[in-house]
């Protein structure tokens, strides 16, 4: 669905180089700090910048020369981008069922008055929470076979983030082979969503790994500056330092478990590979 | 371009309070002003107001979501283009509206087939001026478009005090109207259209061009 390789795009300061897979029916979380690169590759995706270097295709096309008819196939929820504040709900159903040809007016209809989103407001006397639901409802609501979201859960309360979370689990379910690229912060979002997780940090990704490899194999190991000295770095990740000594990321957290018992050793989470990876010394 | 239309159409209508006092200031400015002046003044209110839909779709980001919507670059500023045209022939119209019913009124005499031609040339001329705003609005933003309006009134200012003061000037213009006037109404009517139909295709051309390249 989406095949990015060696995109370059430099700006005064920062520098974003990378390459992405997104397979159908696959669910992948682009993780990384403020800052890290994440909107700039959604940009790119979405063929609002252009590339100073390599390329990024969508459907199979340079996503610079996308048809209309391919963009009916792409649903997007940019975190601080939508429908013009000043537009009613039921304003915007008018504008997509006069955009997208398979615009499902029945389910949109359906999640509002699920959501409890009302038909006649503006959107500007939205709360966020609200805001970000009908951004993810515009997403969903005309059969498309990839979803862009760009922190479609940023801002949001537990709550809300949940409601956010479930509408895109159900569009899922009931779209298999849909692919879905996420971008978030919020870890938790991602470890129950995504299959798989790129970690992106400067411009760079410097991790990408199936999440269930991640949860289950890579964890944290906490340890002074004596066991730091003397531990098996075969199969650490990255390290990070801290008041108590020394926080290390591997990917092998069996091994470690087994042949250090002492040590603290706790599993890894996208929070850690956050904190660590972009925070701390990649070895 | 169906979706961008009923979005710039429920834009300029969304603030119906606005919208009835134009309409409300046009019937004024009718009565008050006298002459067909209502006509051009109504087309060019109607023609900001779409105009100002550039606006709306700037606020927080909006181009980044509006240009991932199935419509390309040039889709996009043909409907402004269009949309603007459509709005200043509604603006003309409500003008010409209120034209006749306050001349009904007042019991002076139109010429009907004078103010049609009349009506044609002000549409041409108010929807260069609005063509030349759309290039601005979307290069450049709506704070520095509102600068770039003050700039044309100064031009417009200091070409008229130009020919006015200096003879060369005063005579060149002198010998167009007097051009002008040997031609039929309708003949001005036409070159004013088909000069303003070529501004325009060079303005909306370059526009294109222009968003082509811009990035969001």
């Amino acid at each position: 669905m989406i095949k990015i390789e060696n995109l370059v795009k430099n700006y005064s300061g920062f520098s974003l180089n990378i390459s992405l897979d997104l397979p159908k029916g696959q669910v992948s979380g682009l993780v990384g700090k403020n800052g890290a690169g994440k909107s700039t590759t959604i940009k790119s995706i979405l063929g609002l910048i252009k590339p100073d270097g390599g390329s990024v295709k969508v459907f199979g096309k340079e996503a610079s020369v996308l048809s209309s008819r391919d963009k009916e196939n792409i649903g997007v929820a940019l975190s601080e981008s939508g429908f013009s504040n000043y537009l009613t709900v039921g304003s915007i159903i008018t504008i997509l069922k006069n955009t997208y040809a398979s615009f499902d007016e029945q389910l949109f209809r359906r999640l509002c008055q699920e959501l409890g989103l009302p038909l006649d407001k503006q959107v500007k006397d939205f709360s966020t929470g609200m805001k970000a639901k009908l951004r993810v409802i515009v997403a969903i609501t005309h059969k498309a076979r990839l979803l862009i979201m760009d922190e479609p859960t940023s801002g949001l309360d537990v709550e809300a983030r949940n409601e956010v979370l479930e509408i895109l689990r159900n569009y899922l379910a009931e779209n298999e082979d849909c692919s879905i690229l996420i971008s978030s912060h919020i870890s938790s979002d991602l470890e129950n969503l995504c299959d798989d997780i790129y970690l992106i940090n400067n411009g760079r990704i410097i991790l990408h790994e199936d999440t269930d490899n991640l949860l289950d194999k890579y964890g944290v190991i906490k340890v002074d500056e004596d066991k730091f000295s003397t531990i098996d770095k075969a199969h650490l990740i990255a390290y990070r330092k801290e008041k108590f000594g020394y926080s290390l990321f591997t990917d092998e957290k069996q091994y470690y478990m087994e042949n250090y018992p002492g040590v603290v050793i706790e599993k890894g989470s996208i929070d850690d590979l956050i904190l660590i990876m972009a925070g701390g010394k990649v070895l | 371009m169906n979706g961008l239309l009923i979005k710039d159409l429920c834009l300029s209508f969304q603030n119906k309070r606005n919208l009835f006092l134009y309409v409300g200031i046009c019937f004024f400015m009718g009565f008050s002003m006298g002459g067909s002046f209502i006509i051009g003044y109504a087309a060019m209110v109607f023609g900001i107001m779409a105009l100002s839909t550039i606006n709306y779709d700037e606020l927080e980001n909006g181009y980044q979501f509006l240009m991932s919507l199935p419509a390309d670059r040039k889709t996009y500023v043909t409907e402004k283009y269009v949309f603007c045209l459509l709005m200043e022939i509604i603006g003309t119209i409500i003008g010409a509206v209120t034209y006749f019913v306050t001349s009904t009124i007042k019991g002076e005499t139109i010429e009907l087939q004078y103010e049609l031609i009349f009506s044609v040339r002000i549409l041409a001329v108010s929807f260069i001026i609005i063509s030349f705003m759309i290039f601005i609005d979307l290069k450049y933003g709506a704070e520095k478009s509102r600068l770039a309006l003050f700039l044309i009134y100064g031009v417009i200012a200091v070409i008229r005090f130009a020919v006015v003061k200096i003879p060369v000037l005063q005579n060149a213009f002198g010998n167009l109207l007097d051009a002008l006037d040997k031609m039929s109404p309708a003949e001005v009517a036409a070159g004013f259209a088909a000069v303003g139909i070529i501004i325009e295709l060079a303005f909306y051309s370059r526009t294109v061009r222009m968003m082509e390249k811009k990035e969001f």
